[in-house]
């Protein structure tokens, strides 16, 4: 009861009127930022971090935590309308989003991306209300080789992401993986495949490699065939999710939910992956799987769930700890230190109104991102009946924009080509972008947690199967890669005996 | 309608160019014309990025200028740092010159793109970030004696959490095994932001940090700072020695936050700019607003000052690198 107090205070502090106008500018700049590939929150945030010094300090937070909202929403627009993610963790969401705009369905994605998203937001600021101390504690048992085991898992379910082949989505896990180990060694400081290219010293850029995969190639792959643009033109049909779709996806939300938000909350790991797993979930859970990658909607739903729900998830270490898992939390975090504020385990004591103020207005946030994008969607549709020759050059040049911009740096546009080239040639023989992305974002997380744990324990490797949440997922990715055997047996004698 | 259809990538364009182009309003003057571009050689969120975005309000005053902060990162810093180093000295591209893309990362990459000693101008430093031996509160330890004493009876036994190879906390790590005489493995992690964990979370035994992200957990009683690399002691943690107070002098080393350009900047500008920082870093607001950032002490120094120290710096680090990196 007295939380639900404590949250009625929070509300009557984000309902002010100038917060609410906070509210809506951090959601609206978010959604454009977000819209922009390249331009993540964090660059965002940065430049109107000297702004926020002159507005009091919930105020801030609400219109940081607005911008961060927002891209995660914004980022989906354009993978669903033109194959480019617009952050890293949209990328799931274009290989159905996409598929279903092309089918004519656009309207219904961005409406079921727009919903999944708020649904995710509003269970996971309950959650987060009512379970962030003692969550916060719990992700920190997460050390080196809890991650690896759970990288090693993330791994054995990547081929289910495959809707061809799983011969080649191996072989291009292997690309990625190999892709992951360009850059400064990450333990010992030696440069591996950097071939004197400072660029490369970081290894290869994660937005740079996505923009090209999925957009670069789409253009290059289009150009190629005869225009058929009437397909996005008769048939644009409903703006919004019909009844079918939302029973189709209501599941996948839930799901999708509790999965990014926990994940989230993990220290260091990325809003990335959750999306995946919460695509090879759904994939698994559905009655269709076959209609994965050619537009089911469940495929936008659970993923677009998982991103929100994974961005409120990574504000309980720093709500609750005061500790930044990600350049933009680092930046709320210095803007709240600015105003004198430290957030941490005394928050909520020390500063009630700021706690419970930032917990209503993501709220009222997310509530706010509904309203601003619904109208919208009419319009983002509207983008498709732009004639093919020019929509494709602004594609590219938003893609040149939007990888220059991650770094100001050109080699980095050269990178993106170079991926738009390889991405062109992977459609050409049949393998899919998907599979790299997430090998290229677990490689290097596993390759560290692996060293790490092997530092920590001198060189044992016991110590993966002495700690129990470690051990435990490690037998989870066993089962998982020891069940088609198993199922497939069965299935076959099930086929035999209905031959019979 | 297809003027109408259009408005969704027109507005995103706008924001991209707003995004490119920070320019307020320039006056009729003698220099600066127009706005100074300062090259932050790291990501968006880094401490250094939140430095800069809260100092330079006033640093602009102070120089009469309009300063323009663009984030250029990559390698450590290298990438950002080059681009200055290679830019036409006219005084429009300055650096946000961190000591360690100049006395660092260069020796981890090779053919490095500059030399610190000859490519660079510098103007002032403007602050330092300290570092911080860091345990647990439930650690056996409660002095750096009680460390090194226990390190010593045990060597490469305690495991220490430093935020990435080839960044000051992990030379300091190294550096202070060299002064100490002990073996204390440095476990590099991505960032401040994942040691803290680590360390709360037991994986590693103590952690060498920049002190913004352990105040927090001092307050709340869960972590005990032993000693600090720092010029002085902390305001905040007064009882807290430095490492040199200890005996340990080579080790007490700290990033330095300053000011630079590429070579042959004319010596009227270096001046101007010099005062500027001189006056700026004086003034009680930014006092306040560093203060608040908490990772930071002020510690103003003339360029001359600077360069002196970045490159002593570089010779004491230069022989240890080709001993982490296999490289004999």
């Amino acid at each position: 009861m007295e939380i639900l107090n404590q949250l009625l205070f929070g509300f009557s502090v984000a309902l002010q009127p100038m917060n609410l106008i906070y509210c809506f500018f951090g959601v609206l700049v978010g959604t454009l930022i977000g819209v922009l590939p390249g331009v993540g929150p964090a660059a965002a945030l940065s430049l109107l971090l000297p702004v926020t010094f002159h507005v009091p300090p919930v105020s801030t937070i609400i219109l940081l935590a607005g911008i961060t909202y927002g891209a995660m929403y914004g980022g989906s627009t354009t993978s669903i309308l033109v194959n480019i993610p617009g952050e890293a963790a949209s990328v799931v969401t274009c290989l159905d989003g996409y598929q279903m705009a092309r089918n004519g369905r656009a309207g219904p994605a961005l409406g079921i991306a727009a919903f999944a998203s708020f649904i995710a937001g509003t269970i996971t600021v309950f959650i987060l209300v009512f379970l962030a101390p003692t969550l916060a504690n719990a992700a920190l048992k997460f050390g080196p080789p809890e991650y690896f085991a759970l990288m090693v898992l993330g791994l054995s379910i990547m081929v289910y992401l495959a809707r061809g082949s799983i011969i080649n989505a191996l072989i291009i896990v292997c690309f990625g993986l190999i892709l992951g180990t360009i850059g400064l060694d990450p333990m010992v400081g030696v440069p591996r495949f950097v071939y004197r290219i400072n660029t490369l010293m970081d290894g290869v850029g994660l937005v740079q490699v996505v923009i090209g995969l999925f957009g670069v190639s789409e253009v290059l792959i289009n150009v190629e065939r005869t225009f058929k643009q009437e397909i996005f033109k008769t048939k644009v049909k409903g703006l919004l999710p019909n009844r079918q779709d939302w029973r189709q996806s209501i599941g996948p939300i839930g799901r999708g939910s509790m999965l990014g938000f926990f994940l989230g909350i993990i220290p260091g790991m990325s809003v990335v992956i959750p999306t995946f797993v919460s695509y090879v979930i759904e994939k698994k859970l559905s009655k269709h799987p076959e209609k994965f990658g050619s537009g089911a909607i469940e495929g936008v739903a659970g993923p677009e769930a998982a991103n929100n729900a994974a961005s409120t998830g990574t504000l309980v270490p720093m709500l609750s700890l005061g500790i930044p898992t990600g350049a933009s939390t680092a930046l709320l975090l210095g803007a709240l230190m600015i105003h004198g504020i430290r957030p941490g385990p005394l928050l909520i004591q020390d500063a009630p109104e700021i706690f419970w103020g930032v917990v209503a207005s993501l709220y009222v946030g997310n509530i706010m991102l509904l309203v601003l994008n619904l109208p919208l969607i009419g319009l983002w549709v509207k983008i498709l009946k732009i004639p093919y020759h020019f929509l494709f050059s602004l594609i590219l040049l938003l893609c040149i924009v939007g990888s220059y911009i991650t770094n100001n740096n050109p080699y980095d546009v050269i990178i993106m080509v170079t991926f738009g080239l390889v991405g062109y040639l992977m459609k050409k023989f049949d393998y899919e972008a998907a599979p790299l992305v997430l090998a290229l974002v677990l490689g290097p997380m596993m390759e560290t947690a692996l060293r790490r744990s092997l530092v920590i324990s001198d060189g044992g490797f016991a110590i993966f199967f002495t700690r129990p949440i470690s051990a435990s997922f490690l037998i989870v990715a066993l089962l998982v890669l020891l069940s088609p055997l198993v199922l497939k047996k069965k299935r076959l004698r099930e086929d035999l005996r209905a031959a019979e | 309608m297809h003027r109408k259809s259009g408005t969704g990538i027109r507005v995103a364009l706008a924001v991209a160019l707003f995004l490119l182009v920070w320019v307020g309003g320039s006056q009729a003057q003698e220099y600066p014309k127009g706005p100074v571009q300062i090259v932050i050689p790291f990501a968006p969120g880094g401490s250094t990025d939140i430095f800069w975005r809260g100092i330079s309000e006033h640093m602009a005053k102070s120089v009469g200028g309009q300063i323009a902060l663009v984030n250029k990162a990559g390698g450590g810093g290298i990438v950002g740092t080059s681009f200055v180093v290679n830019s036409k000295p006219d005084g429009y591209t300055l650096l946000s010159a961190n000591s360690d893309p100049l006395n660092i990362a260069p020796l981890f990459t090779p053919d490095a793109p500059y030399d610190a000693e000859k490519d660079v101008t510098f103007i002032a430093k403007l602050a330092v970030f300290p570092f911080a031996i860091t345990v647990r509160a439930d650690a056996p330890f409660k002095t750096l004696e009680d460390l090194v004493a226990y390190a010593k009876a045990n060597p490469k036994k305690l495991k220490s959490a430093v935020a990435g190879v080839g960044t000051t906390p992990h030379m300091i790590n190294e550096m202070f095994n060299r002064d100490a005489k002990v073996e204390i493995t440095p476990v590099p992690f991505a960032g401040g932001g994942e040691c803290v964990p680590a360390l709360l979370g037991g994986h590693v035994d103590m952690t060498v940090l920049s002190i913004a992200p352990v105040k927090a957990q001092v307050l709340s009683g869960k972590v005990r700072v032993l000693a600090l690399f720092s010029p002085t002691r902390f305001r905040d943690f007064p009882q807290i020695p430095t490492v040199a107070e200890k005996g340990y002098k080579t080790s007490n080393i700290a990033t330095g936050i300053g000011l630079g350009g590429p070579k042959g900047l004319p010596p009227a500008i270096v001046k101007k700019w010099e005062d500027a920082a001189a006056k700026t870093m004086k003034e009680p607001k930014v006092i306040e607003i560093v203060d608040k950032l908490e990772g930071l002490i002020i510690d103003f120094k003339n360029g001359e000052g600077y360069r002196k120290e970045v490159l002593t710096d570089l010779a004491t680090f230069k022989p240890i690198v080709p001993t982490l990196t296999g490289k004999k």
